[in-house]
């Protein structure tokens, strides 16, 4: 039995239960604990994290194991998780992309970084000689680009009801997350401007195709490789993007008058 | 350069962090100029730049104020502000539109503002201020600096009501100093680890002691696994090296580890065999796996935190009351002195005092930590016990941060509560009773030598050595 034949049942009851049912402009606010790890080259999405939060409700499972043995080749609609926010769809690109802005920090946003250190237990171990400083047993100090930020907010068309459910659920946000980075205070959800796509003086508020002719009216992007649907990391919707450049301490609303590179 | 004509007092001194960075580098360098190589001796006075670039940053967290800054740099180079032992008076900062004398320039000086100065490029500082002479127009170098981020002290509206993710808290009372190593070396002061935050409150920034949670997860794994070994009646020893490795440090990803075919069946075993695995895993048997704790950073209770702190420590206070009471985060600490004994009676002895500094938490002071865990109602329940046992032995053990054989880092709380929607773990109890029950298994999985699933081979902590061809054997 194939990996998607397995996971039918779990994914249908979850597109029942958390696909929008009646979506409005929302913006969502994660007021931040803890700095975010995140390097501000990929934009930071909230998609992944509510399909994270869905798919352990579902099958009371962490993601890593629930899609253990689902080919990497698999198409996108035997693995998709549903979310309460509606998609969109662009001519010629066959992904359907969230109605989700990337995430932007408050103005207050600075950049630092996180190191991350171990050592390994090396009097616990049977070994004769154990080396800490080559081979498996390397201790490690390894640095995480971070945004110190007071909340992070993102432009969605979705369902408040059953976003604010899975809010409940998502405590970190960015990577990293095991050691205390990206932890959410709390979350806001409240009616927002519909910038999901397109924000303020045509900005560009996320990935989309490079070929999209709406996108191509927007201002301050990059064009570039990127993925457009989450989870974000699989290469299988990589494709020619416009990607927003996002700088810590702008205001989102600032428009900017010259016109972008791309 | 030749001294300015124009006298500036305090009030010729704009406020702010731009302007302090550029009085900073201009009194110290005017400070430089007057550390004789004599008191000091030829080797410092060679690496000067390196010895004020490292005891910048421990000066102004040992100090409380401009005064107490410039006091201890002086002291430490040997130099008299007051002018002294030299013919040329008081030290005074040249400025190109004036002079200021030292005193003053100080008094112009926000001391919140010359600790994000100083924390911000202690190299920069230096680098000018040894720079002695400076080139023409390099005071416009001052305007190249972007403007600080809050430079208008942002003041964010607080939301009346959160959605706070589930979570459970506990507030660390420490019973005794507290010290947690920065990320950077000054010299011969260990400073507290510190992070930039944002105090919503006001709209500044600071720099505030925290704990790690990445570190705190590290220390909870030493216990829990100290603990499942203790229950199992095995030592570490006995384990395959590359299995009490990934146990106690979370393994690494070997090679081929990250490709690697996701394999059900050992991932299930391990969670199942061993719950602390469930809790923090890492890298086992060619199996890259999350574990379901996230352990937050320990935070402060410090007026720059007070709208993070205030819903657990004092949740029916007016916010705004609340963090009035609080100390600021830079009074927090002290610096502690460590030696050792030269032993120079000893013949074998180097004869060398060592002396070192630890910055501390004062006793007394509180935190709050943070746990969270992942998917909490399908956890299984033998692991959300085996958390509630490790939270447990973390109590009665009561001490986090370095230092613990030195009496450092004590801590007394009173468990962990749970939080809005989170539900009470199930006493320790459930999993005592799960490792007593299932023993057996879980010493034949730690023992293991190879997973499961024979088509993924883990085990080998060496590569195979390459075979060489049989060397021909001739008559």
């Amino acid at each position: 039995m194939s990996w998607a034949a397995e996971n039918r049942a779990w994914r249908e009851r979850a597109r029942e239960r958390w696909a929008p049912v009646s979506p409005e402009p929302l913006r969502i606010r994660a007021w931040l604990a803890a700095p975010v790890a995140w390097d501000l080259y990929d934009p930071l999405m909230i998609e992944g994290a509510l399909q994270y939060v869905v798919i352990v409700r579902e099958t009371g499972r962490v993601p890593d194991d629930v899609f253990a043995g689902c080919p990497i080749s698999a198409p996108i609609e035997d693995t998709d998780v549903p979310i309460p926010i509606a998609d969109g769809e662009v001519p010629g690109c066959p992904f359907p992309i969230a109605f989700a802005s990337a995430g932007w920090p408050s103005v207050d946003a600075a950049a630092s970084v996180r190191w991350r250190r171990r050592r390994v237990r090396a009097d616990k171990l049977g070994a004769t000689v154990i080396n800490p400083s080559v081979g498996e047993t390397k201790a490690s100090n390894l640095p995480a680009p971070v945004v110190v930020a007071h909340w992070v907010d993102w432009w969605v068309i979705g369902d408040r009801a059953r976003l604010e459910d899975l809010l409940r659920e998502v405590q970190t946000i960015g990577g990293k997350r095991s050691g205390g980075l990206g932890h959410v205070h709390g979350w806001e959800v409240a009616p927002g401007e519909p910038w999901h796509w397109f924000g303020p003086g045509w900005r560009l508020m996320r990935p989309l195709p490079a070929h999209f002719e709406l996108a191509q009216r927007t201002t301050r992007h990059d064009v570039r490789e990127a993925t457009v649907r989450a989870p974000y990391w699989h290469p299988r919707t990589r494709m020619l993007c416009r990607v927003p450049v996002q700088r810590l301490g702008e205001r989102v609303d600032a428009v900017e008058e010259v016109s972008c590179v791309g | 350069m030749r001294r300015p004509e124009k006298e500036l007092s305090r009030q010729d001194i704009p406020s702010g962090i731009k302007a302090t960075r550029r009085l900073l580098a201009y009194l110290l360098r005017a400070t430089v100029i007057r550390i004789d190589r004599d008191k000091i001796g030829e080797r410092r006075y060679q690496e000067l730049p390196n010895e004020i670039t490292t005891s910048l940053v421990p000066f102004v967290v040992s100090e409380r104020s401009p005064l107490g800054f410039y006091r201890a740099f002086c002291r430490r180079f040997d130099v008299d502000p007051a002018g002294g032992d030299s013919e040329w008076g008081p030290i005074e900062a040249w400025l190109p539109e004036g002079r200021i004398r030292w005193d003053r320039a100080l008094a112009a000086m926000d001391y919140d503002d010359l600790r994000v100065v100083v924390h911000e490029s202690p190299e920069f500082l230096s680098t000018f201020a040894t720079d002695r002479y400076g080139i023409e127009g390099e005071d416009l170098h001052f305007d190249y600096f972007p403007d600080p981020v809050q430079s208008g002290g942002y003041i964010p509206q607080l939301p009346r009501e959160l959605i706070a993710p589930r979570a459970y808290t506990s507030v660390w009372t420490l019973t005794g100093p507290m010290h947690h190593g920065a990320d950077e070396k000054h010299g011969n002061v260990s400073l507290f680890r510190r992070q930039r935050v944002h105090d919503p409150l006001t709209g500044r920034a600071a720099y505030v002691p925290f704990v790690s949670g990445n570190a705190i997860r590290g220390f909870w794994r030493d216990l829990v696994m100290g603990r499942w070994f203790s229950l199992l009646g095995l030592s570490t020893r006995a384990l395959p090296t590359h299995r009490a490795h990934a146990l106690l440090a979370g393994g690494n990803v070997d090679a081929g580890a990250d490709g690697a075919k996701v394999n059900n069946l050992v991932r299930d075993a391990a969670r199942r065999a061993c719950p602390p695995w469930d809790l923090f895993a890492g890298c086992i048997d060619k199996q890259i796996m999350g574990g379901r704790a996230r352990v937050c950073d320990a935070v402060l209770v410090c007026r720059e935190n007070a709208w993070l702190v205030h819903p657990v420590v004092a949740p029916h206070m007016p916010l705004e009351e609340f963090a009035a009471q609080l100390p600021v985060a830079a009074e927090m600490t002290q610096l502690r002195l460590l030696t050792r004994h030269a032993h120079r009676d000893i013949p074998e002895s180097d004869g060398i005092q060592m002396i070192a500094n630890k910055e501390v938490l004062i006793a007394g002071y509180q935190m709050v930590h943070t746990l969270q865990i992942i998917g909490l109602d399908g956890i299984n329940p033998v692991t959300a016990s085996c958390l509630a046992d490790l939270l447990e032995q973390f109590r009665a053990t009561g001490y986090i941060g370095a230092d613990a054989a030195r009496g450092m880092g004590g801590i007394a709380l009173d468990g962990y509560t749970p939080g809005p929607g989170a539900a009470e773990l199930p006493p320790p109890d459930l999993y005592l009773e799960d490792v007593e029950r299932r023993r057996d298994e879980m010493i034949e999985w730690a023992m293991a030598l190879a997973p499961a699933d024979p088509g993924i081979s883990t085990t080998a902590t060496e590569r195979p050595k390459k075979r060489r061809a049989p060397a021909e054997v001739t008559a």
